[in-house]
């Protein structure tokens, strides 16, 4: 190696330590600060092993006993609309798992604090209205809200 | 020679890897509320998602100024399917349901063993110097007799989830059918977040005394011995009071206080003690917590002067390693408490004890060399008032007891029913915390088993975790808020307005506890 090249991959080396790196979520990066839609989520049911692939979706609204999340169908599902607003009841929720902004398990001892932070990057955190519900829904070409039970 | 070239390939790539490591940090998300308010101006320079009445949602990617009307920024509106957008510069504050937003407070515990591996400069940083800063904490209980006794505060100046740190305290607490049980509260208007909780467990010969050192590992001690002579700054002696541990403890006199000034604003106590000519080294067992001095520091200074400009100081400034260092370092520098031994005719520093907090008495020891034969001189020196020391001694060290941690078996709710999901997020230090809000309270449960015949044991809480200060409305209201710049000129604030409110302050500080019964 020439010395020149030397001194080049000393500085590349350089640079690259006091630019130093980065793990983990960077705001810079991160597209729920930057897109509207909520936080992306999976919803593990109650025993859900049995039942298939657990539904995922946005996060719309965080309710007490529930939670409304648009469900993603399958491109090829022959639904007219690729979403599904859907209603889960926690009774019929082992957890909800929103990734790096962590899970919320309806029965855990921190159920409450897992709520409100769940709300917080939800699409609706001020809560979904009946009448926007109504409106999203229609926008959806959806005639009535889905509502997923056992 | 055959092997000279991998060997030196393999240095330079180990100091490549330690240069980068060096300056490694990790991430996570956190998301705060950011209530619309007609106290303008409020400054978020992290991305902002607004939720609009009529169902639209505005993304500010670099945030927002909120004025007394409305919200300023560079941001892009979508209607309630998401199908359309628009730009947007301002939204009116009575159009707006709900505001996030979003910043990457540091992992600290994460950078610190990354970085830790290549060099002690960020530990240093990231740990020693934070263990000490501000406020109030998770106060533990025992219960005696009946009556529940306070025996400890944990981790009480984590302000942020950067200033995540471990603290260890010693606990009066015995055990009751192989069972140690303590009760756990939150207080204050705080949110607390604790990663892990274990007891360690020292056993021991029943006449020695075990304390935790400044590093949170135990010194196994026999009599404590009273100073000779002990004078404060003020040249009053003050030997009596600092002889037993009976709550009666020093603290600077009015007059100390009154007098501050940049140049002088330092207070001390100096102790002879007897030693038998042969010794060389002995412990120091301090009995003491601190004023609420640095309660004013943070509350009436930092917080309430920054106004509306501390949720971005908390949230994003103290993110910054820079700005995290610059305050750590001048907070380490001012506060706590430097302990300096007589030698070569002047008081040299061997130890500088972080602040411990202002609630519980915190027991210490640290080892110390006794550099005149049959005498031991030290000094122990600090802002005025930022102590309150009830007593000093000096002891022999021993030999260790046997030492072992003992996991979390339970945790209880109010009602007595088990809670297993509490018990399963404080047993290990990882990424999940059991949060606790004002006015909570849980029963922790240790089973301890048996005891050596003809033994004690001594209890040490290894707590760790961080808590958040919740914003006071009349903190809010401050009319020209400034940034908080670390300075002399601030503590000589704080100094001054502690002088004013000290006798008063801690009334008004037990009384706005947060019941949890």
């Amino acid at each position: 190696m020439t010395p020149f090249r030397r001194t080049i991959v000393f500085l590349g080396a350089l640079l690259t330590s006091i630019a130093g790196c980065h793990f983990g979520p960077q705001i810079e990066s991160l597209e729920t600060a930057r897109r509207p839609e909520g936080v992306k989520v999976t919803v593990h049911l109650a025993g859900g092993e049995s039942k298939g692939s657990p539904p995922q979706g946005e996060l719309l609204d965080v309710r007490r006993e529930s939670v409304l999340v648009n469900i993603w169908r399958e491109p090829d599902s022959g639904y007219a609309s690729p979403r599904l607003v859907t209603m889960i009841d926690n009774r019929f929720i082992d957890h909800v798992d929103a990734g790096l902004f962590g899970r919320m398990d309806p029965d855990g001892r921190t159920a409450e604090a897992d709520r409100a932070r769940l709300r917080r990057v939800s699409r609706f955190p001020q809560g979904l209205a009946p009448d926007l519900l109504e409106e999203l829904l229609k926008a959806q070409g959806q005639e009535s809200l889905a509502i997923l039970s056992e | 020679m055959a092997h000279a070239a991998p060997s030196i390939l393999c240095r330079v790539t180990l100091l490549f890897l330690t240069a980068t490591l060096s300056s490694c940090v990790f991430h996570r998300v956190e998301v705060s509320p950011v209530e619309p308010t007609d106290k303008p101006p409020l400054i978020v320079e992290s991305p902002v998602k607004a939720h609009l009445i009529d169902g639209s949602t505005v993304v500010f990617p670099d945030g927002v100024t909120v004025l007394e009307k409305e919200i300023r920024g560079d941001g892009q509106k979508y209607d309630l399917t998401l199908q359309s957008s628009v730009r947007v510069s301002s939204i009116p504050l009575e159009d707006i349901a709900a505001m996030e937003s979003y910043q990457t407070p540091i992992r600290e515990a994460e950078t610190v063993a990354g970085s830790a591996a290549a060099g002690s400069g960020v530990f240093i940083g990231g740990v020693l110097l934070f263990k000490a800063l501000f406020g109030s904490c998770p106060t533990t209980y025992s219960l005696h007799d009946g009556e529940f006794v306070l025996e400890a505060e944990s981790f009480s100046y984590s302000i942020a989830p950067s200033f995540e740190t471990r603290d260890v305290d010693r606990l009066g607490v015995q055990p009751v059918d192989d069972e140690v049980r303590l009760e756990l509260r939150n207080e204050a208007l705080e949110t607390h977040y604790i990663n892990q909780l274990e007891l360690v467990e020292i056993t021991h010969q029943p006449d020695q005394l075990v304390f935790p050192d400044p590093n949170g590992r135990p010194i196994v001690v026999s009599e404590i011995f009273s100073p000779a002579v002990a004078v404060d700054n003020s040249r009053r002696e003050v030997t009596r009071e600092l002889s037993r541990a009976d709550g009666d403890a020093w603290e600077s006199p009015d007059h100390r206080l009154q007098t501050v000034s940049t140049d002088d604003f330092r207070d001390h106590l100096d102790l002879e003690f007897d030693v038998p000519t042969n010794v060389r080294e002995t412990a120091l067992v301090l009995r003491m917590r601190n004023s609420l001095l640095n309660t004013v520091l943070l509350y009436d200074v930092m917080l309430q002067g920054q106004g509306w400009r501390a949720l971005d100081w908390m949230g994003q400034d103290l993110d910054g390693l820079v700005a995290k260092l610059r305050l750590g370092y001048w907070y380490r520098d001012r506060m706590g408490m430097s302990v300096s031994v007589w030698r070569d005719g002047a008081y040299r520093e061997i130890e500088h004890l972080p602040d411990t907090g202002p609630i519980a008495w915190q027991d210490v020891a640290l080892t110390v060399p006794v550099t005149e034969p049959g005498r031991l001189r030290v000094r122990l020196s600090f802002v005025a008032d930022n102590w309150r020391i009830d007593r000093v001694g000096i002891a022999k060290p021993l030999k260790n007891g046997a030492l072992r941690t003992v996991a979390l078996t339970d945790v209880l709710a109010r009602d007595g029913s088990i809670v297993p999901e509490a018990s399963e997020l404080l047993r290990s230090t990882d990424d999940d915390y059991l949060i606790t809000r004002p006015g909570e309270q849980l029963t922790l449960r240790f089973h301890v088993g048996d005891s050596e015949l003809g033994a004690k044991r001594t209890y040490f809480l290894a707590a760790e975790g961080y808590y958040i200060e919740w914003m006071r409305r009349e903190w809010l209201q401050t009319v020209s808020p400034v940034p908080f710049h670390p300075s002399d000129d601030a503590l000589i604030d704080a100094l001054l307005a502690w002088a004013d409110q000290r006798d008063a302050y801690r009334a008004k500080f037990e009384a706005t506890k947060i019941p949890v019964r």
